[in-house]
């Protein structure tokens, strides 16, 4: 009975939100109709009603918008791959398999993208009132990262969302959730995809759009807090019809793995495939998300992700996501009578499911990087870890090319730097670095403090002997995928060679010579 | 550090000598603030009159100073040549030159470009160098060290052997350059056979040097690299059988300072009362009494006892001496107090507020 009188209301309010919106245009078709006949009858008027008439053309503009937006995510806005069941049959087969255990329509189409998501959604209209063709989408991190049954429990929880154990009084609070929050975002003119050339979400500035905006913001957070405790509610039915079908335990792993692979994959995204994006380097698309694959399979990297595993803590709480906190949705699953499947701890992955892994690895890993347009070059992992060493090294001795660069007043290379040292002046350029804080606790004489300071210069000057070596070739980083840093390789008398150069820069007597040879090998500078 | 804290007298001194390890050492008095007295009643100088040095400059120190206050080699060598074998004499020169420097070393870097077998430009060299790690160090403890600072210290102190090994080929007489080698046998950390074979080689030379018996004792003490029994063996031996006079008494007074004074009340003030205390006084007076005054350690055995005898009661020498030192302040125990001047005075003031008060007394 409370369910009826719950799932009425929703409705009321989806309808209601329609009447306020004629509401709206009524009283401004109003306002234009005394405007115009007080402007028939004193002339003067003739600026207000203009203004009258803006304001009311505003109005239909964004409350039409607002008002018959559909959550229709348009096919062009989703980067990713579609999959037919002939592209994907034993993906497909399992995910109809899914929704027939959940007891609701299966999906009509299925998208793979590269994110850590899984999600099922409706182009429904008139606010969620009416269902319509429903899509699903699956991330390949989760692909790449859970095992079968995991993925299982994911794909099985999204679709319990609409499934019949609820009815469609279940469903319809879904619906409407996403669709008001889409509506105040339409009216804000930020819909999925249109964006900027830079990438900002472009807004349209309609006169009074503010006002607009603000009054179907409450409406929609009064949509959202009704529907908020059904919907929490949801979730954890949802989650229960995934550990029915899964099971218990890898319902339960399925979820503790999400923050986990979500940390990993904005990691690898990062320090990975982002660390050659200065210099227009990318990983070739095949690799791009097989690379993710291969971190994975790091045995360190795992031991990092087992924290997050044990302890799923940091959430950031958005107000609209009804999503309870992961660790009560693990408490829920693990509070459930224990059905006595097993967990599966093999290696088997969720990735094996489809038909050629590599190729669609590929084809959505493409998709990942066609964006601005910017012409890119596709490298291996190794050609990358050094690009990026050696843009770090650089990095790391700005202060010291800063402080050479100040002495020089104009900006020079290594070469410039062992000269001043030749000329007896580095102290004049040590006395340009910045003070370290431990620097500051010392009351040292000139001399002291420079003595001190080439404490920190050393590295300095190591870092810019390096990405010289790199830029020469003689110093390359190899991909780890334990470290991110790489592990820096060269000829191992180079090394040597390096550190004893560095001893004799930093040394009482300064003495460029050694590290001149080390570098410039020819003896001439570059 | 604001206005405030200077007002307070918060600021914190860095000693002369890179005291290492004795944050702590000087257990201040929990008593009622003492009285003051008028100096100038007590034919003493006034706090205004005070000088930050032990003691007036020797006439070789001053002579040593303008020379190179004038740039004349010729000179700085002519002096310490004047010292001879007087090897406790140039010790002091050179730790002289190191502290002038310590700001600008350009002179000595020269000096030692011109001449680079001269053992005194070397040894002066190896000890200014030595100066300038121990003062980024800091004299704080350990734990409050920067990793900065460490690595700036243990790299300069690691370049540093090579010129006293030098010096000491060039002139291998003279026990200085052992000497300044021993402190950084402290500052790398070297293990007790290693710092004995150090030490060998500077008594060998000169067994009676007073500095390098007191950078010694604080090597063996136990916050360092020694033990209570090792400091305790070492500085027995240093006074046993050692002639009045060759002021060795100083190492045992310098030693109850930092290990053996009591840290509660009750204690310390039974402490500095009793006989072993006493006993050491006695030994000091009648070493300082058969010393000469050119002695370069003389100033500091005045003030290790004119501190002491305060501390232990006996007013009439400590005024005693007091008057002797005059307007003398740069030593220690006073320079290791985060404000030397006052710690000075203070005691100056127990000292003749206790004669004052025991009638008087007739000094000796």
């Amino acid at each position: 009975m409370r369910r009826i009188f719950h799932a009425l209301t929703v409705v009321a309010l989806l309808l209601g939100f329609y009447v306020l919106c004629l509401g709206i245009l009524t009283a401004l078709i109003a306002l234009d109709v005394v405007v115009t006949k007080a402007d028939a009858s004193t002339p003067a008027l003739g600026r207000e009603v203009a203004i009258a008439y803006l304001l009311t053309a505003a109005a239909v503009y964004v409350v039409v918008r607002g008002a018959f937006v559909s959550t229709r995510v348009r096919h062009r806005h989703i980067v990713g791959v579609m999959v037919t069941d002939r592209d994907e049959p034993a993906l497909w087969e399992r995910v109809r398999f899914l929704a027939q255990a959940v007891g609701t329509r299966a999906p009509s189409r299925i998208y793979l993208v590269p994110d850590v998501n899984a999600a099922v959604w409706e182009n429904a209209r008139l606010l969620g009132l009416i269902p319509g063709r429903r899509s699903m989408m699956i991330g390949m991190p989760l692909l790449i990262a859970l095992t079968p049954a995991q993925l299982d429990a994911v794909i099985a929880h999204e679709l319990g969302h609409y499934g019949n154990r609820d009815t469609r009084l279940g469903a319809l609070d879904h619906r409407a959730r996403g669709s008001v929050t889409a509506a105040v975002a339409a009216a804000q003119g930020r819909l999925a995809g249109r964006r900027t050339a830079d990438g900002r979400p472009r807004r349209f500035r309609m006169p009074g759009q503010t006002v607009y905006v603000a009054l179907f913001g409450a409406y929609a957070h009064l949509v959202l807090s009704v529907t908020q405790q059904a919907s929490r509610r949801q979730e954890f039915a949802a989650d229960r019809v995934a550990a029915g079908i899964a099971g218990q335990a890898n319902a339960a792993a399925g979820l503790r793995e999400l923050p986990a692979v979500e940390a990993a994959f904005n990691f690898y995204l990062d320090r990975y495939v982002a660390a050659g994006i200065e210099r227009d380097l990318l990983p070739a698309p095949g690799e791009v998300l097989g690379g993710f694959a291969r971190l994975l399979a790091e045995p360190t990297r795992q031991a990092d992700l087992d924290p997050l595993r044990q302890d799923p803590t940091a959430e950031t709480p958005d107000p609209f996501d009804s999503h309870p906190p992961i660790r009560d949705r693990i408490a829920a699953i693990e509070a459930l009578p224990p059905d006595g499947r097993p967990l599966d701890t093999s290696d088997a992955r969720a990735l094996a499911t489809l038909a050629d892994p590599a190729a669609t690895l590929a084809a959505v890993g493409a998709r990942m990087l066609v964006n601005d347009g910017t012409a890119r070059q596709a490298v291996d992992w190794d050609t990358l870890a050094t690009a990026a060493g050696a843009d770090r090294a650089a990095r790391s001795a700005d202060p010291l090319r800063v402080a050479v660069a100040s002495f020089y007043q104009q900006p020079r290379p290594l070469s410039g730097f062992l000269d001043a040292v030749d000329a007896g002046q580095l102290g004049e350029i040590l006395d340009r670095l910045p003070k370290s804080d431990g620097a500051t606790n010392v009351k040292a004489s000139i001399r002291a403090a420079r003595e001190l300071a080439k404490t920190s210069m050393r590295p300095m000057a190591a870092a810019w002997a390096l990405a010289e070596l790199a830029a020469q070739g003689r110093v390359r980083w190899r991909n780890s995928w334990a470290d991110a840093g790489g592990t820096i390789e060269m000829a191992p008398d180079l090394d040597e060679k390096l550190q004893a150069a560095l001893d004799a820069l930093a040394a009482i007597q300064p003495d460029a010579g050694p590290m001149r040879a080390v570098v410039y090998a020819t003896g001439v500078p570059a | 550090m604001s206005v405030f804290d200077r007002l307070r007298n918060k600021v914190t001194k860095q000693p002369a000598f890179g005291v290492v390890g004795s944050a702590n050492a000087a257990p201040v008095s929990t008593e009622p603030p003492p009285r003051t007295i008028k100096p100038a009643e007590y034919g003493l100088p006034t706090r205004a009159e005070l000088i930050d040095l032990p003691s007036a400059r020797h006439p070789l120190t001053t002579a040593l100073l303008d020379a190179v206050d004038r740039g004349d080699r010729g000179a700085i060598t002519a002096v310490l040549d004047a010292a001879g074998t007087n090897w406790q004499r140039r010790h002091a020169l050179v730790k002289w030159l190191a502290i002038r420097s310590a700001d600008d070393d350009t002179w000595l870097t020269s000096w030692l470009a011109a001449e680079p077998d001269n053992p005194a430009a070397l040894t002066t060299y190896a000890e200014s160098l030595s100066d300038m790690a121990f003062k980024i160090r800091t004299a704080s403890r350990a734990e409050d060290v920067s990793s900065e600072q460490w690595e700036a210290f243990f790299r300069i102190l690691r370049q540093v052997p090579e010129h006293c090994m030098h010096a000491a080929a060039v002139a291998p007489a003279d026990p200085t350059p052992w000497v300044v080698l021993q402190q950084i046998a402290l500052g790398l950390q070297y293990d007790n056979d290693a710092y004995r074979a150090v030490w060998h080689e500077v008594v060998s030379r000169e067994p009676m040097h007073v500095q390098a018996h007191l950078a010694a004792v604080m090597y063996w003490l136990p916050r360092w690299f020694g033990s209570d029994e090792l400091a305790t063996a070492f500085v027995d031996d240093a006074t046993r059988g050692k002639p009045a006079g060759t002021l060795l008494t100083q190492v045992r007074l310098q030693w109850i300072y930092f290990e053996k004074i009591p840290k509660t009340g009750a204690e310390r003030t039974e402490f500095y009362h009793g006989p072993v205390l006493e006993a050491a006084l006695d030994d000091a007076l009648a070493d300082l009494r058969a010393a000469s005054p050119d002695h370069p350690s003389y100033p500091a055995q005045q003030h290790w006892l004119a501190y002491f005898l305060t501390m232990a009661g006996r007013y009439a020498e400590a005024y005693d001496l007091f008057k002797t030192i005059g307007p003398y302040y740069g030593a220690r125990p006073w320079a290791l107090a985060n404000d030397p001047v006052s710690r000075f005075t203070g005691i100056r003031a127990d000292a003749v507020v206790g004669w004052e008060d025991a009638g008087r007394p007739p000094l000796p």
